[in-house]
């Protein structure tokens, strides 16, 4: 029996079923502009999932910098713990989501699902990534602002995380060199008595000199730092 | 009922054009060239009082959607795209697995390359073993077997019809053979 007769053996053709129910009305054809404001809306969707995306991860790289961390692995082990600790993990959360958006509306798209997913999530990551150094100087201005009060909204977020610090990890410039170690001052002007060890991790690419910005891995005592590691930063 | 005008040397695109201008005898036409092949489709999916109906519902989603249809593409794959996906839908209502929104052989290109062409007594036999022992084949890889064995769709049109990176068409198509073959042997050696 052939497929033709087998439609019929069933009732109806099926052609007529169909014509009948677009003639009865029972089905419309969705206009024109119906589909441009799906695609509208997608390519808004996409859009603004992509600016979220570049704003956290500029967040990101900002925080990392002001806080200085991003300079912690140098210390080793320890220094990877310094960083892994200070990470901003709920902007990483909050971009990781995004990141999972944004690629569920481009897959929408040819050029991307045609493809294995792979490629388009590392396409992504780059342009974030790339995107990101342009945003972050964004972020340094208004943290300025909010350190000035010329914010009106996110003041407390820019200053809680611009200003986080791990105790282990400090950054600043020499005050003066004592018989021990040297005086650190921080950006705030506040001076610390630094000391080094029989263990100090001495990475000095260049000599210690009052001024010199350094950074220090180590732990808080009652009147002094004990310098687990000390780094010199170029100028 | 339908325009003869249509029949001859009218490609599907430029009927789908009509049609999305509001020539319902175009559309007519159209459900006339495909009703056969997408029933072909629907009977290796479904049962098949299920394979009428979801193939008429699938026709009437493509008529509600015509004027998504951009005429510069070829129409097979987007009529096709549109039955799977009725098709998906069906199983689903029964309970019968599918294939999950995430799978891990889209993530990763694949460095297989497609399978030298089979020749045609090749291509004949495996038809017949689809044909015998489709239903109890996973679902992943009954749609891509059926789409090129049965309905000669290439890799590309198959990767839209299933939204799928084309690698991953020539993944599925070889595990599915072999899966094929594997059930085969499993018949033979109980039967023997």
């Amino acid at each position: 029996m052939s497929d033709h007769e087998e439609i019929r053996e069933n009732g109806r053709p099926i052609l007529e079923r169909v014509l009948s129910a677009i003639m009865a009305g029972r089905v419309r054809m969705r206009p024109k502009w119906h589909f441009v404001l799906h695609a509208a809306l997608g390519a808004t969707g996409v859009a603004i999932a992509l600016l979220a995306l570049l704003w956290f991860a500029g967040f990101i790289l900002f925080t990392l910098r002001e806080t200085g961390v991003w300079l912690a692995p140098f210390f080793g082990p320890r220094g990877w713990f310094v960083f892994f600790a200070s990470v901003p993990w709920l902007i990483v959360v909050l971009s990781l989501v995004f990141l999972v958006v944004l690629e569920f509306l481009v897959q929408r798209y040819s050029f991307a699902h045609r493809r294995p997913l792979l490629y388009s999530v590392l396409g992504i990551v780059f342009v974030v990534v790339v995107g990101s150094m342009a945003v972050a100087p964004v972020h340094r201005a208004l943290f300025r602002f909010a350190r000035e009060n010329r914010l009106p909204f996110g003041r407390g977020l820019y200053l809680e995380y611009g200003m986080m610090r791990h105790p282990d990890f400090r950054r600043g410039r020499i005050f003066g060199l004592t018989p021990e170690g040297f005086v650190l001052q921080n950006d705030g002007g506040a001076t610390s008595s630094v000391f080094f060890g029989p263990r100090t991790r001495r990475m000095l690419q260049s000599p210690l000199r009052p001024g010199a910005s350094v950074m220090i891995l180590g732990r808080e005592h009652s009147e002094f730092i004990e310098a687990g590691g000390v780094r010199v930063l170029p100028e | 009922m339908g325009s003869v005008g249509y029949r001859f040397g009218v490609s599907d695109e430029e009927v789908a054009g009509f049609a999305e201008r509001g020539d319902t005898q175009a559309f007519g036409e159209l459900v006339r060239r495909y009703e056969t092949r997408l029933l072909r489709y629907a009977r290796r999916f479904l049962l098949r009082a299920d394979a009428e109906d979801a193939v008429q519902e699938a026709f009437l989603k493509a008529y509600a959607n015509i004027r998504s249809f951009d005429t510069r593409r070829r129409f097979s794959p987007w009529i096709y795209r549109i039955a799977h996906n009725e098709f998906v839908n069906v199983l689903k209502r029964r309970g019968v697995e599918t294939v999950p929104v995430f799978d891990f052989d889209t993530l990763f290109p694949h460095l297989v390359s497609r399978d030298k062409p089979e020749d045609q007594a090749e291509r004949a036999e495996l038809r017949r073993l689809l044909d015998n022992s489709l239903q109890a084949l996973n679902v992943k890889y009954r749609a891509p077997l059926v789409l090129y064995y049965f309905e000669e769709l290439e890799y590309k049109d198959i990767a839209d019809v299933l939204g799928v990176p084309i690698a991953t068409v020539g993944v599925r198509l070889r595990r599915g053979r072999n899966a094929l073959r594997k059930l085969v042997e499993k018949n033979t050696h109980h039967t023997a």
